[in-house]
């Protein structure tokens, strides 16, 4: 458990160092929030709580975690890191908790919108859609920043790779709204499975086909520990 | 023996070897030194001893646990400073310790101990709490030796760790070292600096081309070659000599006694000759040679 939160303590330091992502971050929520009511009036809103969940965990994943271990491998504070009793099991869970302040930051912003719309039942299903969202977006985010070689590419791919899932697929969306051939294409993107999954057991969405974006999630973190298990390594390389 | 690598080699996925076939073995409360080039192979060693690269050949133990087999024993008993690392722009140095030691299983309480036991050693405790981002190239490489030198490890690796240091932080960071190797650790340091091992090398091992060309104390080194002293001719006007090394305006000249060293300077002719007993850089370039030349 000190291993653990000894990572969690050394990678949460831009906190303190940098907090006006925090602020940043209230913005983003607030923002995004105004628009949806501006144009979808409640279930604007209750979409927007749906994609938030589901855009923090791909963020996290993709963005925070997997982010900051490719800087610590170009860095060599992984090198002096695997020099130590620390297990990969402590350095990545360190290296979550310490990148749940977004998520936790984000809730808080979200709790004076889900109190005022009673969501509880959107916030117990975007959670379970979070769940294997999290876990492909590590996956999927390691398998790419253990690839790059140059340090300048780390945020300049995984950056774009996150708006661009988050932005263009049905996540603030519901897929519903598309054509029913279209949907089972877009569906396979994992942003766009896992908010569907948070909208149909909320009953957000109008498509009953819940089969679909669970077998789209489970292919996707089977494929995230193919492609992971090739390049994380904890050295022995 | 705290530290024992047996004909380690290793060659990378490129197809390259990074090291042929070094051996040697480190003690206790000693500071051992790997000494050579760039490209000789030293921070591949460290690699292979630090469990960060699989040996394609031979094996490495420290403390009688080998490298490959007892991955996570070996884990638990070593501290690593590599080369060129960069500790986190939002790390402040107490920051750095602090969940370093942390990391190493350590209490917060005995982590706050021993942060500012060693940050004062270091002399980084009037820049504790400045991020690394504002502090200077030297402090920040100073900040990894303390992490590493705070830990409990009784095996401690350095790779390069006054490179890009100035002369007061290099003498800092050797006083450190002595007194870590005094409390017991085994440390093992890599340079191409041949002053640095001369001066803090309980042990030196030499290392080119991949391969161990010599290893001894400083003095048993300095013994393996047939020379005792050398005369460094400035501005030769006439040299009868033939066998010197030419550096231009500058010529040396290796001598097997001190009376044969004062005889010859006599009969050259130079605005200066000094004569000069030999250092572990002479030892080095007359080991090395043998290398460059194929004879080992």
């Amino acid at each position: 458990m000190g291993k653990i939160r000894g990572v969690t303590y050394l990678t949460s330091r831009w906190i303190r160092r940098q907090p006006m992502w925090l602020v940043q971050d209230l913005f983003i929520v607030l923002g995004f929030a105004i628009l949806m009511f501006v144009w979808g009036g409640i279930n604007g809103l209750k979409n927007v709580l749906v994609a938030w969940f589901i855009s923090g965990a791909w963020g996290m994943g993709v963005n925070l975690v997997a982010q900051s271990i490719g800087w610590d491998k170009q860095q060599k504070i992984m090198d002096m890191f695997i020099a130590t009793p620390v297990r990969p099991f402590h350095y990545v869970l360190g290296y979550f908790i310490s990148s749940l302040v977004f998520l936790a930051v984000d809730f808080l912003y979200m709790l004076i919108l889900i109190i005022y719309l009673n969501a509880w039942t959107i916030v117990a299903a975007s959670l379970i859609a979070v769940a294997p969202l999290l876990i492909i977006s590590n996956l999927v985010g390691l398998s790419i920043v253990m690839r790059i070689k140059k340090p300048t590419n780390i945020s300049a791919i995984t950056n774009p790779l996150q708006m661009m899932l988050i932005i263009l697929p049905p996540v603030f969306y519901p897929a519903s709204v598309l054509p029913e051939t279209w949907r089972y294409f877009v569906l396979l993107i994992p942003t766009a499975a896992g908010a569907e999954i948070a909208r149909q057991l909320s009953g957000l969405s109008s498509w009953h086909n819940l089969w679909y974006p669970v077998a789209v999630l489970a292919i996707w973190v089977i494929l995230g520990i193919l492609a992971s298990s090739r390049v994380v390594k904890w050295g022995m390389e | 023996m705290s530290v024992v690598a047996e004909h380690l080699a290793k060659k990378y996925s490129n197809g390259v070897w990074g090291a042929k076939d070094v051996n040697f073995s480190a003690n206790k409360s000693h500071i051992t030194v790997l000494l050579g080039p760039n490209g000789a192979g030293k921070t591949t060693t460290v690699g292979m001893l630090t469990t960060l690269l699989k040996p394609t050949k031979g094996r490495a133990l420290i403390e009688g646990y080998s490298t490959v087999d007892d991955v996570w024993k070996v884990r638990d008993l070593i501290a690593l400073c590599p080369q060129d690392v960069r500790v986190d722009n939002n790390w402040s140095s107490w920051d750095a310790l602090k969940g370093y030691l942390m990391i190493r299983g350590l209490s917060s309480e005995e982590a706050v101990e021993r942060s500012e036991k060693y940050l004062k050693l270091l002399d980084l405790w009037g820049i504790r709490n400045t991020p690394a981002i504002a502090v200077s190239g030297g402090q920040r490489k100073r900040i990894a030796v303390a992490m590493v030198l705070a830990s409990d490890a009784p095996v401690v690796f350095l790779d390069e760790p006054s490179s890009g240091l100035d002369v007061e932080a290099r003498y800092i960071v050797w006083k450190s070292l002595r007194e870590e190797a005094k409390r017991g650790k085994t440390i093992i340091l890599t340079t191409h600096d041949m002053k640095e091992a001369e001066i803090l090398g309980d042990y030196v091992v030499m290392i080119a081309k991949g391969k161990t060309i010599a290893q001894g104390t400083p003095e048993e080194l300095k013994g393996m070659i047939p020379y005792t002293h050398k005369i460094v001719v400035k501005n030769a006007r006439k040299i009868s000599i033939k066998e010197h090394i030419d550096l231009g305006d500058r010529k040396v000249i290796y001598v097997r006694g001190k009376d044969e060293a004062v005889e010859l300077a006599e009969k050259i002719e130079a605005a200066s000759i000094g004569i000069e007993e030999i250092t572990l850089e002479d030892a080095y370039l007359y080991l090395v040679g043998g290398v460059a030349n194929g004879e080992n």
